[in-house]
This record gives C-alpha cells, structure tokens and sequence, in this order.
C-alpha cells in the first residue's frame, strides 16, 4: 500500500520538477507539444510503479522515464504533429526556444555523446551527478570523469575555434 | 564548477521554457486518475476475470489477498535482492535471426541468458547459437560468429533485444507484466495460489494494424498471448514461466522458460570473440544514402536490378557493405521477376514491405516481402527481407 503521506510528497516533486522536465524533453524533442505528451506519459508511468520506488529516487526515476520516452520517440521517427495538436505554445513562442536548443547542441555536438549527454544534463538539466549516475546507470565516479572530460575538450574546442 | 565558469555560462540556456496553465492543469488531473485507478485498477481487472470464468472466483480471492500487482511487486523484490540470474529459455525462432524474432512455426531454440548486477548497474548476455548479445561497461553489442559480423552501440540503454528484455531483466518479466495492469493493452490476469505456488496467467491481445496479417504472430506483441507465471510463494522467486500465441483459436508455446538460477557467485558473461567487424548501430541505416525522390517501390526496383551484375554503387547505397558481402553469394545474378504493391502491417510503424519475386541464379524463384525504412536523411533504405 502506498501511504497517503508518499502519495503527496511524490505529487509535491512533480509539481516542483515540472519545469526541468519539460525544459529536458523540449532540449531533445524539439517540440513543445510532444514535449508535453512525453512528460505526461512519463507521469503515468512512473506513479504505476510507484509501488517500488523509494521516495528518495523518484525523481530520478520521473527523469529515466522521460529520458526512455525521449529516446523512443526520436528513434521512431514520428516527430511530426497534426495540424490539430498545436496548442498554447504557437510557432513565434517555440522558435526562440528551438533556436537556443540548436545552439547548445551545436556547442556540445563536437563532443562524444556520452560526454556531451551528462554535460546536458548537468548544465541544461540541473540534475546532481548522483542524479545523473541514476538515471544512466553509470557509477557516480564515471559520470564526473565524463564531466570533466567534456568540459576540458569543451575548453579546447571554443579556444582553437576563437584561435582560428 | 567554479572551473568552468565560462563554459557553463555559454551552455545555459538564455530562455527558460515556460509551463503553461492547461499543461500543469493537464499533469495535476492526470496524478488524479492514476491514483484512482491505482485503486479501482484491480477491481476492474478482477471483474474482468470473473466475468469471465466463475472458476476463477476462488483464485483471485487468494487467501492472504494479494492482488496480482502486489505479488509482482513483491516478486520484483526478490530479484533485487539477488545478485546474478542465469536463465534458459526455449524460443520458437531462427538462430541467427533478430531476437525479436518469435514465430509459432519455427522450431525451439534454447537462449542461455546470464545476468551480472553489480552496485550500480546489470549487466547481462544473451547466446541463441547463431546471434549472441551483451551489455558490458563498454555498451551493447551483438554478433553472428558465422559471418564474423558484429554491431555496437555505446549506449548501453539501446534496446536490441525487444520483448527478450525481459528476460535478461528477470525482474523486468514481471516489472513488465506490472505496467500492464493498467490495463492499457486490454491484459487480463488471473491469479490463484496452490500447493505453496502463485499461479499467474497473463492474456493480451495483439498490437498493431493487421489489415495485411504479414507481420501477424512474428514477435510477442504482434500476437494474441497468453502468458503464465510459477511463483514460489515462500521466496518470491519465479521458478518457470510460459508464453503461448493463439494461432487459430489454439495455443501454441512459443517461450518456455525451463531452468532459472539465482547465484550469490560470480557470473562470466558471454565474451566477444575476436575477428568481428564492429559498425556502430546509430550509424548503420544513416550512413547509407540511398537514391534522392525514389518512392519505395522504385527503391526496391532499382535494387533488385543491380543484383544482376552486383553493382555496389547502388546496392552499397541501400544495404549496408558488409551485410551485401553476406548476401552477395546468394544474390549476384539473380533477376527480378515481378513486384507487388508495396504495404504495411502489425506493429512495425515506419517499415514498409514490397513483395517481390525474384529468380536467383541457381534457378530457384524467391518469392518474399523487402523490408525497407527511411533513414534520417529521409531516403528509403534496406533493413530486410532478403
């Protein structure tokens, strides 16, 4: 059973994380419309297995489900909405947002994908790295040498650029 | 941080997404339901059963009243608190074939599955003879040792394994089987306890438009199953499971898991054997380009054609090199006969099949569906049916 008590601390860190997690689809789906549609989905997911979840990982389970969502819908492809579904977000609203996602991701592009994956979640997300460890699963330890890494190729990359 | 001040600043994002009212409004209704339908859900479900057999009233009235989602969760547990898993399992399926390949026509063929946990992670193989998979620290990778042919991915999230995953997850099998409560594909469970056992019996129905029935019974969820579960009800551990598709109103096994092990030692995975030529899966279907303003039965044709003198300049444009080298032996020469209108079917969204008969050179007349994509260059590319 779950207690009322856990019930309404996990509708408090939806609440609260609402915005990083549609900030995180809409940096990977481009669209703010799908990027709805996945953190609902991730919503329904993650509360019908709340059953085992401890309270302490839940928002980084909400963060892994999204992530799933993510992958799943750019791997199918089907990225392209009905004319029907556009919704309070119009084209004007979305373009400033799609042209800061385009930057940073040209930014990060030069960087091996597993770098360039926790550095977006780190910076663009906000997560913690033992989120991030969680939510990859990958060693806490990996994850900031992966960091540094990437942000030490980073540094080289902006310099020959700037240089050249 | 502090460090890299200056690079973070450059990689924060200028304009913050905003979370409209109809879309906080949207999520607050939906933590709603779910926690009504958290309660009702398997009121529903168990209606469902007993209206459906009266023989089953017994069963669902368990006699320490867990509901099936309860025992699944409990059985979830279990395998948590175990280290490394080794599993055989019989699947009616080709051996080198996809793993997603399931059909009721094919023969078993044993799958011997190992699962390593560490702190943090799982770790897991997969050997059925001809194709054997792994996830490592390095990634996933897959392999056919006959052809020395291999694909990896250094995300170790790529799914290559499909309904299999539940299987190298053991606690997945029945994690998987808990989603399903919801209800959502329309599963019906039964469950009832007997001589110190859970009994569980999973029926789903098929997902997928079967308008053209080619896809019809080749995978798991293209399928109308019935999936059953032996549980030790002292442990938790789950001591054999079952799948069997409903081919004209029989059933037919299709899985069967017959030994399970849970092993407190360590674990040897499947290793990777050397001589395999590696090609990154992200990279395989978007580094062919393919023919610019072909529709997919030109595609196809133009393929086929090129068959007669073997001319890479095309088919390496639509089949990966190395997978046409496999090929070649059984397709040079060969001439192309007739094409049938191209269709879709099951569960497969972005394949399309173009029915073909094809005359290889040994005489023998090939009659079968390619199955072709576009990639994200938006060109129609091969993926199978050869």
């Amino acid at each position: 059973m779950i207690s009322r008590f856990r019930r309404k601390n996990t509708d408090k860190i939806i609440e609260e994380n609402l915005q990083g997690l549609l900030r995180f689809a809409f940096f990977r789906l481009r669209s703010m419309q799908m990027a709805e549609d996945a953190v609902n989905e991730a919503v329904v997911r993650s509360l019908d297995n709340i059953n085992h979840i401890s309270e302490r990982n839940f928002k980084a389970y909400l963060y892994k489900t999204l992530h799933h969502i993510c992958i799943d819908t750019l791997r199918s492809g089907n990225l392209t909405l009905p004319l029907e579904s556009v919704g309070e977000y119009g084209c004007q609203e979305e373009e400033p947002l799609l042209e800061e996602a385009e930057r940073i991701d040209n930014l990060l592009d030069k960087l091996p994908q597993r770098m360039s994956e926790v550095i977006k979640m780190k910076v663009v997300d906000g997560l913690s790295f033992v989120e991030i460890s969680l939510l990859s699963d990958t060693p806490v330890s990996t994850v900031k040498s992966r960091f540094k890494s990437g942000m030490d190729k980073l540094r080289e990359l902006i310099k020959t650029l700037s240089d050249g | 941080m502090d460090d890299y001040k200056d690079i973070i600043d450059l990689l924060t994002p200028r304009r913050e997404v905003k979370v409209s009212s109809s879309f906080r409004e949207r999520i607050r209704e939906t933590v709603r339901k779910r926690k009504r339908s958290k309660i009702l859900k398997k009121y529903i479900l168990t209606g469902v059963a007993l209206s459906a057999a009266a023989l089953f009233m017994v069963i669902l009235l368990i006699p320490d009243g867990l509901s099936a989602a309860q025992l699944l969760s409990k059985t979830i547990d279990s395998f948590l608190g175990t280290p490394n898993v080794e599993l055989q399992v019989d699947i009616r399926t080709l051996p080198r074939d996809n793993f997603i390949l399931v059909d009721p026509e094919e023969e078993f063929v044993t799958h011997h599955i190992k699962t390593r946990r560490t702190d943090s992670t799982t770790y897991w193989s997969i050997d059925k003879g001809g194709r054997t998979a792994v996830k490592n620290s390095e990634g996933v990778f897959v392999w056919i040792k006959e052809y020395n042919i291999g694909w990896y991915s250094s995300n170790r999230n790529t799914d290559v394994l499909d309904y299999l995953s539940v299987f190298v997850n053991p606690e997945k099998t029945l994690e998987r089987e808990l989603e399903l409560t919801s209800g959502k594909y329309g599963a019906k469970y039964e469950l009832k306890k007997e001589k110190g056992r859970y009994f569980l019996t999973v029926r789903s129905q098929k997902e997928g438009d079967f308008s053209n029935p080619y896809m019809l019974n080749k995978s798991i969820v293209e399928a109308q199953t019935v999936r059953r579960y032996v549980i030790n009800a002292d442990n938790n551990h789950l001591e054999s499971a079952s799948v069997a598709m409903l081919v004209n109103g029989e059933e037919r096994e299709v899985i069967r898991i017959t030994d399970v092990k849970y092993l407190h030692g360590d674990i040897e995975l499947a290793s990777i054997p050397s001589g395999i030529r590696f090609q990154e899966m992200d990279q395989l279907y978007d580094n062919l380009s393919g023919f610019t303003g072909m529709d997919e039965k030109e595609t196809a044709s133009v393929l086929f054609n090129a068959f007669k003198d073997w001319d890479t300049s095309v088919i390496y444009r639509l089949v990966s090199p190395d997978m046409a080298e496999i090929l070649r032996k059984d397709y040079e020469g060969a001439t192309l006969l007739s094409m049938g209108t191209p269709f879709r079917s099951g569960n497969q969204k972005d394949l399309t099949f173009v029915p073909y008969s094809l005359k290889l050179k040994n005489n023998y007349i090939k009659n079968f569906n390619l199955a072709i994509t576009k990639n994200s260059k938006g060109v129609w590319i091969v993926t199978g049916g050869l």
